[in-house]
């Protein structure tokens, strides 16, 4: 019953954001593409316009991006079982 | 016969070994050229990252090592990113990206090579990690 309800809710939530997409069109302003397209090289010095945008115009993008895969590891080091160095030393490190 | 075989050599396949031995300058040097050129071409710091983390993730495969400390690379994991947060901060937010134009190849090769190294130890951590977890 519960897969079912769920099931459910998300084929409606599926119909719903579909159907309102179709009624409602928004279009889009390209102040943002247009620039970028047109200025990344004078503003970066890049020839590849992802490298312009990832490293100078959403840099914070790319920190935090960074940050995660830091915080995977921290969580597996906490959340696994284990102490995370060799199989041989693990356990009599973890003795002392 | 063979299975005696299978038994001396559960740890060790030669065709992989020999296959891996022959792929490993490739990888490194697939991987440092995408980590350089790409503020010039399609790649950069993640997926240059990506394949030199393939070295570690292979010589664990082939030869089953368990001398790689998982400790003192998140250890240099934090500093790089420390340094990846520090750079960026100083430049781009600093404003010396308008001040000195010409200092914008040298920011975002180093940013790529940094992204690089910090993305390969990471992944490399997390393979590793389970792989430990998993021999116990």
């Amino acid at each position: 019953m519960r897969f079912v309800a769920s099931a459910l809710l998300v084929i409606a939530v599926f119909v719903l954001v579909i159907g309102i997409t179709t009624v409602h069109r928004v279009e889009l302003d390209p102040f943002i593409y247009d620039y970028v397209i047109h200025y990344f090289e004078r503003d970066t010095h890049a020839k590849n316009a992802v490298a312009a945008i990832l490293l100078n115009y959403r840099m914070y993008d790319t920190m935090f991006e960074a940050l995660i895969l830091l915080t995977a590891i921290i969580g597996m080091n906490h959340f696994l079982p284990g102490t995370g160095s060799r199989p041989g030393k693990s356990e009599d490190q973890a003795d002392e | 016969m063979i299975e005696q075989r299978d038994e001396t050599s559960v740890q060790e396949d030669s065709i992989v070994s020999i296959i891996t031995g022959l792929l490993y300058p490739f990888i490194i040097v697939f991987g440092i050229y995408i980590i350089l050129n790409g503020h010039d071409t399609p790649g950069g710091g993640f997926q240059g990252g990506a394949i030199l983390a393939v070295l570690f993730i292979g010589r664990y495969l082939v030869a089953h090592s368990d001398d790689f400390d998982i400790h003192r690379a998140h250890n240099v994991e934090k500093v790089l990113l420390a340094i990846l947060i520090l750079v960026p901060v100083v430049f781009v937010f600093g404003s010396l990206s308008r001040s000195y134009p010409q200092l914008n190849q040298v920011y975002l090769v180093f940013m790529n090579l940094l992204i690089g190294f910090k993305v390969a130890l990471g992944l490399t951590i997390v393979v590793f990690r389970y792989a430990f977890f998993e021999d116990r």
